[in-house]
């Protein structure tokens, strides 16, 4: 019975091989092709594809390496503030208070708002003739800001969007870790006579290293992908200011240009990066990873 | 009184934050409440005589099939990953398999690929498979992505489940299905109930793939930025659409709000 129990993993083992090995093999064979949707191909062209997007003589690459940069600065940016962004609240939440638990409440919301709405709603509220945002600024004379088709103001607006978006998730798991912090040596700590920063710096931080962690990975790593945002609020614009690698991928091979060749090059290049990076950081911490983190 | 004032900056703060994270929700609310020229007005009001006609112009036609469409894929996209997913996690949180941990890691991997990647294989395969714009696709789709939330957290749900009970079962020759019927379900039921949320929420707000592999079978997300295409934006229609989205989710999502940092970090974070 053992045994056969164990072959319960099989179907999604099968399952994720199937849908994920597959079309990754596909996207292999037509990063070797240059084929137009809209017309023309497919024709076999070898690493063509390859030399077009990385070669720094050719004329389509400044754009990519303009989107790489883009899309590493953002996601790197945005991760770093929301972690010090979310530490900082996460402390201030961390404590029985009527306010406290109300918010502690109100996180979960930005998390389930259909992100695509949540987008929708900020290019509303940064519309320059209609925004409430617009109004609120004019009130104190602030006015002839425009939020998202001027450098370097898009990057702000597209940050700020994005730490209303996902600060509350690093404040959760930040939370859970907080809260399990153990009371005992922090009240020992504070009958020796340490101070508040020498708490925060020696107790407090190396135990909730592991949540900051997690939140590291997860957050760095989606915030590369970044595409519903750009797609809504930017279309990659001013010029090619946010065009970054998700948006870029899915402007040229099934949007504006339907270049599915070129596309499926920069779809691997992008996923070999992610890839790369993701897998590093998981290895490199499978053990928390792997071991969980008991919150209480 | 160093003590009140540090006190009352605090409560400040956390005024502070809570309308930070109001702010924007407030205006779509409202907004949703304008009619189409009371939308188009600056400065943006807030007293007005609230109408329900944005209500109205999004619960006839076409977005009907939209929500019944996002119904139809998410609840798909629920069912297929649980029915796969929960007896492999179970395997995985009971028996020692061989390079179990690397398992578990290469399907973590797969949450953490770019989902876009896909976007082009994806869409030729459906392509040649004549399933574009069919529900079939769309649920093969999140059913990859899902999978591993699956696997992950209903691992760490079915380890808190005391060994002995199924060892009892086993013992009185209770046969693996019906210890799952009589004891791994029920005692996993919180975890079933927010894998399943979690998964039809992915499911419900994917934008770029419903995008392209659908035409007439839109969902909602892809209904709404049609609404953005257009010349004139009629942002009460977009919110009404997102009130009508919101209040379902944010009431769950509060009842279970102790579950989310572990659902959404795959169970990492223990609740």
């Amino acid at each position: 019975m053992r045994r056969s129990s164990s072959l319960l993993i099989l179907p999604v083992i099968i399952y994720l091989t199937a849908m994920t090995i597959f079309p990754t093999a596909y996207l292999v064979y037509l990063s070797l092709l240059d084929w137009n949707l809209l017309g023309g191909g497919p024709r076999f062209v070898g690493l063509q594809n390859f030399i077009d997007v990385l070669s720094p003589s050719s004329p389509d690459s400044p754009a990519f390496y303009n989107s790489l940069w883009i899309t590493l600065a953002f996601g790197g940016s945005v991760t770093l503030i929301e972690l010090v962004l979310g530490l900082a609240i996460a402390l201030l939440l961390a404590r029985e208070n009527l306010i406290a638990k109300l918010a502690q409440g109100m996180l979960v919301v930005p998390l389930v708002i259909t992100p695509i709405l949540l987008d929708m709603i900020w290019k509303y509220l940064y519309s320059p003739l209609l925004g409430p945002i617009t109004y609120a600024l004019s009130l104190f004379g602030i006015i002839g800001i425009d939020y998202l088709s001027t450098i370097p103001n898009v990057y702000i607006s597209l940050a700020i969007v994005d730490l209303w978006q996902w600060t509350p998730l690093v404040i959760l798991i930040l939370l859970g870790g907080l809260l399990s912090l153990p009371r005992q040596q922090f009240e020992a700590a504070e009958l020796d006579g340490a101070t508040r920063s020498q708490i925060f710096r020696y107790l407090t931080i190396p135990t909730i290293l592991p949540f900051i962690i997690i939140a590291l990975i997860f957050r760095l790593v989606d915030a590369l992908k970044v595409f519903n945002k750009i797609y809504i609020l930017t279309a990659g614009g001013p010029a090619d200011a946010t065009d970054t690698l998700s948006y870029r991928i899915f402007h040229h091979s099934l949007g504006f240009t339907q270049e599915v060749g070129y596309g499926a090059t920069l779809s691997l290049l992008f996923f070999v990066m992610v890839i790369v990076i993701s897998t590093i950081l998981v290895f490199s911490f499978s053990r928390i990873l792997l071991g969980g983190k008991e919150k209480t | 009184m160093k003590v009140t004032i540090r006190q009352v900056a605090i409560n400040i703060a956390l005024i502070l934050i809570l309308l930070w994270i109001i702010y924007p929700l407030f205006w779509a609310f409202v907004s949703s409440l304008k009619d189409d020229v009371e939308i188009f007005h600056y400065p943006p009001s807030i007293l007005f005589s609230p109408s329900l006609a944005a209500f109205r112009a999004v619960l006839s036609g076409d977005w009907l099939n939209y929500f019944r469409n996002g119904i139809v894929v998410s609840v798909g996209g629920v069912i297929l990953p649980l029915i796969i997913g929960v007896p492999g996690a179970y395997a995985l949180a009971r028996y020692d398999l061989p390079r179990k941990n690397f398992t578990m890691l290469s399907i973590l991997s797969i949450r953490m690929m770019p989902g876009i990647v896909m976007l082009i294989p994806f869409f030729l395969m459906f392509l040649f498979l004549h399933l574009l714009d069919n529900y079939l696709a769309l649920i093969l789709v999140y059913t990859t992505f899902n999978l591993p939330y699956v696997v992950w957290i209903m691992k760490g749900f079915i380890e808190q489940i005391p060994r002995a009970m199924e060892e009892a079962a086993e013992l009185d020759g209770a046969n693996l299905g019906l210890i799952f019927r009589e004891i791994v379900i029920p005692l996993s039921a919180a975890g079933l109930l927010i894998t399943g949320f979690l998964c039809f929420a992915l499911a419900w707000n994917d934008f770029a793939f419903a995008f392209i592999l659908t035409n007439i079978n839109r969902t909602v997300p892809v209904g709404l930025s049609s609404l953005i295409g257009s010349r004139q934006v009629f942002w009460n229609q977009i919110f009404a659409v997102g009130v009508i989205n919101m209040i379902p989710a944010m009431i769950f999502a509060y009842l279970s709000r102790r579950y989310w940092a572990r659902g959404f970090t795959l169970g990492i974070v223990k609740g």
